[in-house]
């Protein structure tokens, strides 16, 4: 369409209200074809989208995944990725680096008598915490170290193992059978451990598995 | 063709006096006035709040000592200032306009308007100190205590009040389909106000019905006025009908029935039913149809007039916004559907695309209609095309950077986030950079609006030169073939 | 159109189906959801600790909302164990769903995080715990108060040097001490 001369109607120099031209009438066009194939388009994939999700007017917000939940809890267990567990659920506290928050959380990585100590005191730790004064690499800290004995033994098992052999950690592994004996041998307990409980002989070890090589003392 | 022979006999009865636009628009003046200097006033303040929150993704440790300062209560004060303070009240003078200018009718009864927009205004004040003062209820869209809601609530019923008085005395016989999105309006925004404040809702419900009201209040109270606005101010300055009144009826009616239902879709993932959430995806999918109806009416009536475009301050806003208006919708269609909103939820992205749509087509279209209004009102021209340009380039490409940056920046958090090798922090990183370059298009921004406020001063006081003539931009081509400029 | 009374009968028809099938609806199919199992209703210095978390307006960085399995990475993430349901917020007005996550999602941090060490230097300033965080530090939760001053029933804040005021201790407002116990309530196994 070519473009009106003088579509602003900028030879009037006039006020405003004498320059302007009056509101024309709506145009007449016909819609054109092609518009109708697109209403009928998005009409006819809005059926087809209804029907497929609107899973039965239920009011369980899920509903298109739980057969696919029930596939998953069905595949095999895959391997834990210890280092996956450590930014999950320890990074916020020791940090990624493992030296942790000076004065409120301890460092992991050369914690030499707790992280690869004997096996048995980071099991202890992990699955029922740890408060109270403790030292680690000639600083003091007291603080509540939450347990995590909801996680399961492969679990707890791949994220100590991964302490124990990170940053300049080099320690032996910890499976998840020593796991499982440790938590069998103090099912009774619900207390949070303290630093001179763990320092002692009974609780540094593995009940089942005998010399456990001790590092320091 | 007899009924619009009859239509035309009809409309000829009616027709109103010679003069009649002197009459009509002395009869609006001082309410829409008053609606547009209060609404500038709250962009003003919103922009300053927007600027705040911003600048604190970037400085997190930036005034946190006092409490009233603090990111989650200057985040929610800018949104409400934006929405009930800015849009509304500047959409109601500019739609109050219109309507009156529609109708061909003169305002009784203006000093309702005057009244409504003190209340208003007393409102807007309350609200803002609440929020900054710790009252926030924390719901988002409706932050403000509930009384203020309803303060709001009887000011837009006083308002409009003369409005609906006015249609009983009009003097046209049709009704332009600027009226018919204007009338709908005027209903649906209190209804959405009053059915949600209703105390029927609880947990998950709750949730429902916020976004059931949240998505209405930009589907069907903003966006209704900048439509109505982009009808009316296209094909007026161009001087050329609407395409096809058949596309107006369709565009119209298809709007009424689907954009109510398309709110859900910010809850997918989430506790709220299923079906809820599948019913808006379908009906976000169906906004298309009114979408490309529109656009097709309105860009068919602007097409080939580009020349108009570039020079006139009106349209150039006008159609910028009406340009957004379609892409903002489109993307609002795709933007439902779970597989992208599995990476974009929850991301800055959804930030950019609210700001497509409130500010390139609303906010873009509302500052059009008063290039065109205020000059009627007051007698007065606008003082200088430079500082209407320097605006529009200033909130033009500000909210080109805001948008892109957050588009894109909200893409890569979401990617991030579903990435399960990588940190959260690492997300929170990749946004960074993203977020700079927000916080410099809401700058340009805050500029344009600072302009803004000083040529609206300058109009409403008759400050400045006295021009004769329109105030058009300089010339950007040179005149082609088959037209000549203005000689 | 030419006829006024159309256009009206017909917007407020289109709107009156909408809401009633998206408002009213799920609020009467929801009425009858048992809460999840454990979950109580908050007690006074929860609720209160709520209101600090609607005030500040943690909502606009923080969800409470788990995705299911299959849907988004949040479980990966160690969010939750499973898709949120309607039975998680029975005792919530307003809902605190939240849409941003420029933070984690809350709706398992009591299961998370349940140190109260942590979150109490996290809120003094987050930067403390966490390296680089764009979370704002919330001082005015908190007093300085010097060492002679302190009480028996104070909470004093434990914070990294580089953090910690020149001269005094750190004690927790109860404002920040609701505002924990609201958030240990945030679990998606109330009865763990
Ligand atoms: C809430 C913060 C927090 C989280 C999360 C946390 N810890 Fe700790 N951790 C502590 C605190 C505090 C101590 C010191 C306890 C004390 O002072 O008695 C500690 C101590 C330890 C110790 C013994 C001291 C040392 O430095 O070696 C080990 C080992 C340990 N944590 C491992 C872990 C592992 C593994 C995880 C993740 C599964 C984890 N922690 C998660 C806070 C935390
Ligand atoms: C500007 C956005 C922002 C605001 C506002 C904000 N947060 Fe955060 N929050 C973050 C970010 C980013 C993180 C992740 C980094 C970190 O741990 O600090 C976070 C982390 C957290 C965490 C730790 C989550 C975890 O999984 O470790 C908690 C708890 C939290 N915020 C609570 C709150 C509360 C309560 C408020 C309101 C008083 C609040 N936040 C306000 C951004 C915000």
């Amino acid at each position: 369409m070519p473009e009106p001369s003088d579509p602003l109607n900028e030879g009037a120099r006039r006020p405003p209200l004498d320059r302007e031209r009056p509101l024309e009438p709506e145009g007449m066009e016909a819609p054109p074809m092609w518009l109708w194939v697109t209403i009928f388009a998005a009409a006819f994939f809005g059926a087809y989208y209804m029907g497929a999700y609107v899973g039965d007017f239920s009011a369980d917000p899920h509903y298109m995944y739980r057969d696919r939940v029930a596939a998953v809890a069905d595949e095999e267990p895959v391997a834990v990725d210890g280092g996956q567990v450590y930014t999950q659920r320890c990074q916020t506290c020791h940090q990624a680096d493992g030296e942790g928050v000076s004065g409120v959380f301890p460092p992991l990585n050369r914690a030499e008598q707790w992280v690869t100590g004997p096996e048995g005191r980071p099991i202890r730790i992990l699955l029922h915490g740890m408060e109270g004064e403790m030292e680690v690499r000639g600083n003091i800290y007291n603080g509540q170290m939450p347990g995590f004995g909801r996680l399961d033994d492969e679990e707890i098992a791949a994220v100590l193992t991964h302490i124990r052999q990170s940053w300049d950690n080099d320690a032996s592994e910890i499976t998840a059978d020593q796991v499982a004996a440790v938590r069998d041998a103090e099912a009774d307990r619900t207390a949070p451990w303290t630093a001179d409980e763990l320092l002692t002989e009974e609780r540094s070890t593995v009940p089942g598995f005998d010399d456990t090589p001790v590092a320091d003392e | 063709m007899s009924t619009t022979a009859a239509a035309s006999v009809e409309e000829k009865k009616m027709r109103p006096p010679e003069g009649w636009r002197e009459e009509v628009d002395a009869s609006v003046r001082w309410p829409v006035i008053a609606f547009i200097a209060s609404g500038t006033f709250w962009l003003i303040v919103g922009s300053v709040l927007a600027l705040l929150a911003s600048f604190k993704f970037n400085h997190p440790e930036w005034l946190v000592e006092q409490a009233s300062l603090t990111f989650g209560r200057v985040r929610p004060a800018h949104l409400q200032t934006m929405i009930f303070g800015w849009v509304s009240m500047t959409g109601f003078g500019v739609l109050t306009w219109l309507w009156a200018r529609l109708l061909k009718t003169k305002m009784r009864f203006g000093w309702l308007q005057l009244v409504s927009v003190a209340v208003w205004n007393v409102a807007m004040v309350i609200g803002t100190i609440a929020l900054l003062a710790g009252f926030s209820r924390s719901i988002e869209w409706v932050e403000f205590p509930l009384f203020v809601y309803i303060i709001i609530i009887g000011a837009i019923a006083i308002a409009a009040l003369p409005l609906f008085e006015m249609l009983r005395r009009r003097r046209v016989h049709h009704l332009y389909v600027s009226i018919w999105y204007i009338g709908a309006a005027l209903l649906w925004g209190p209804f959405l106000l009053i059915t949600f404040s209703l105390p029927i809702y609880e947990g998950v419900a709750h949730a429902t019905a916020n976004w059931w009201f949240a998505h209405n209040i930009l589907g069907l109270w903003i966006t209704p006025v900048g439509l109505a606005a982009a009808y009316y101010f296209i094909p007026k300055v161009i001087g050329r009908p609407i395409y096809s009144y058949h596309l107006s009826i369709l565009g119209f009616w298809t709007l009424a029935l689907f954009y109510n239902w398309a709110g859900l879709h910010h809850l997918v993932g989430g506790p709220a039913p299923q079906w809820g959430v599948t019913i808006s995806i379908v009906f976000s999918v169906m906004m298309v149809i009114p979408v490309v109806v529109v656009a097709l009416n309105h860009h068919m009536t602007a097409f080939g007039s580009l020349k108009a475009v570039l020079r006139s301050p009106t349209l150039r806003f006008i159609v910028f916004g009406a340009m957004s208006y379609t892409a903002v919708s489109l993307q609002g269609s795709f933007m439902s559907f779970r597989f992208w909103q599995e990476i974009t939820h929850f991301t800055h992205h959804t930030v950019g695309h609210a700001h497509l749509g409130v500010y390139a087509f609303a906010t873009m279209v509302l500052f059009g209609s008063i290039y065109y209004i205020m000059p009627r009102l007051t007698q007065w021209e606008w003082r200088s095309s430079r500082l209407i340009n320097l605006h529009f380039w200033t909130t033009a490409l500000g909210i080109g950077m805001y948008v892109v940056a957050l588009t894109i920046g909200g893409i890569l958090q979401g990617m991030t986030l579903l990435d399960t090798s990588a940190t959260f922090m690492e997300a929170q990183f990749i946004t960074e950079p993203w977020l700079y370059a927000r916080s410099i298009g809401g700058t340009l921004m805050t500029v344009g609006h600072l302009i803004f406020g000083y040529l609206l001063y300058s109009i409403i006081l008759k400050k400045g030169p006295e021009l004769e003539g329109p105030v058009y931009f300089a010339p950007v081509l040179r005149s082609g073939a088959s037209s000549s400029s203005a000689s | 159109m030419i006829r006024a009374s159309v256009l009206f009968v017909g917007s407020l028809a289109a709107i009156l189906m909408s809401f009633v099938a998206l408002s009213v609806f799920p609020a009467v199919q929801l009425m009858e959801i048992e809460p999840t199992e454990g979950r109580i209703d908050y007690n006074f210095a929860e609720s209160q600790g709520r209101q600090v978390y609607m005030r500040e307006g943690c909502i606009y960085c923080h969800t409470q909302q788990v995705r299911p399995d299959g849907f988004g990475n949040d479980i990966g993430r160690g969010w939750g164990t499973r898709g949120s349901e309607p039975g998680d917020y029975v005792f919530d007005f307003p809902h605190l769903l939240g849409t941003m996550r420029t933070g984690p999602d809350l709706a398992d941090i009591g299961q998370r995080q349940p140190s109260r060490d942590w979150h109490l230097s996290h809120f003094y300033n987050p930067r403390s715990v966490s390296e680089g965080s764009l979370m704002p530090s919330y001082p005015y939760l908190f007093e300085i108060k010097s060492e002679a001053e302190v009480l028996a029933s104070d909470v004093v804040v434990n914070v990294p040097e580089a953090f910690a005021p020149d001269e005094g201790v750190i004690v927790a407002k109860e404002d920040v001490l609701n505002l924990y116990a609201y958030l240990m309530t945030l679990k998606q196994d109330p009865t763990n």
